[in-house]
């Protein structure tokens, strides 16, 4: 009985370890490397067990792990010698290939994922359309870090090739793509909710209750359209819509920004 | 406005040593990937039929974590190196 609910708890100290982050990151990265040996070694301890193997509470151990180690990639990549920008593609690598690894390993293929799934519902545009005023505001709120020689052609379009790359469809294939439908399995519908919860609690770094909110507000929108569609499209070309405004377009509507 | 590199990271990052990021953060990190690989080979040399799925378990964090220590190892390389 403990042992099918343990990922709630896990999931709870990924959490918590989130709300460290802006106070100290080295004891986020320090309780996320500690979790994530934790979370995997349960896994395999619990495949001595024939009926654990079918449980989801235990296969959705693997994308419980995908938290902390989006965390203590992100702390343990980046070249500071090089643009923040480049960071999020040394980061994001190693975690792709984390998402494919979970995603054999846990049976779940690309249909279930929603990339096999091309969006025929209205609420799919609509997300994509609504991404972008959200994205204009986020802009708004909390100014760019990154340092784009918005003059340059090139400079922009690797930019906006490496934010959609290392935010936009890393994000989606672990929060909407992995995580939800596997803690559907355990779970039902409240899945999204909780998905939608845990993707907010990872802004919380941004230093902004208010991005955190709008992010964990808009992860329940992307959750929800996933669920209804089976595709996901709808959140892969919404989440690189609204990071390209808020990263390019509210400087230029906003100028405060 | 990621929720990998955030503002937290950023300053973390740009306002420490990287000698104590690599002796906290990194090591940690370190720590981490030696218990798995540790585990690992334990598995695999005990075998049996779940061993395979257990490894792969394993490996989901392994390859990221093997990449993130190449990193860490050949920043402090790059920094003993005279300028």
């Amino acid at each position: 009985m403990i042992e099918r609910h343990a990922w709630a708890a896990y999931l709870a100290v990924a959490v918590a370890a989130e709300v460290a982050l802006p106070f100290n990151p080295m004891v986020t990265a320090l309780i996320d490397s500690a979790v994530l040996v934790v979370v995997l070694s349960h896994f395999g301890w619990a495949q001595r067990s024939p009926l654990a193997i079918g449980e989801p509470g235990i296969r959705l151990l693997p994308a419980v792990a995908l938290l902390p180690l989006l965390r203590v990639l992100s702390i343990t990549m980046p070249v500071p010698e090089l643009s923040p920008i480049f960071w999020l593609a040394l980061a994001a690598g190693p975690l792709l290939f984390a998402v494919i690894s979970t995603a054999r390993l846990t049976d779940i293929d690309v249909r279930e994922i929603g990339i096999g799934v091309v969006p025929r519902d209205a609420w799919s545009g609509l997300l994509i359309a609504a991404s972008i005023p959200v994205g204009i505001v986020l802009g708004g709120l909390q100014p760019s870090f990154l340092s784009i020689d918005r003059d340059a052609a090139f400079a922009v379009g690797l930019a906006a090739a490496t934010l959609v790359a290392g935010s936009a469809i890393a994000e989606e294939l672990v929060f909407r793509g992995i995580l939800q439908p596997l803690m559907g399995r355990a779970i039902g519908p409240l899945a999204i909710l909780l998905t939608a919860v845990v993707y907010g609690a990872t802004y919380l770094g941004s230093q902004s209750l208010a991005v955190a909110g709008i992010m964990a507000l808009v992860g329940l929108a992307y959750g929800v359209v996933v669920a209804r569609s089976g595709s996901l499209w709808g959140p892969l070309l919404g989440h690189s819509a609204l990071i390209l405004a808020a990263i390019f377009l509210a400087p230029i509507v906003l100028p405060s920004a | 406005m990621t929720s990998s590199i955030n503002d937290s990271v950023i300053e973390y990052l740009l306002g420490t040593n990287y000698d104590a990021i690599s002796t906290t953060a990194g090591l940690a990190a370190v720590f981490a990937l030696t218990l798995l690989l540790l585990q690992r080979e334990m598995v695999r040399a005990h075998g049996g039929e779940r061993a395979a799925r257990w490894i792969g378990g394993l490996d989901v964090a392994v390859l990221p974590l093997v990449v993130s220590f190449g990193m860490i190892v050949l920043l402090r390389l790059l920094q003993l190196l005279p300028e």
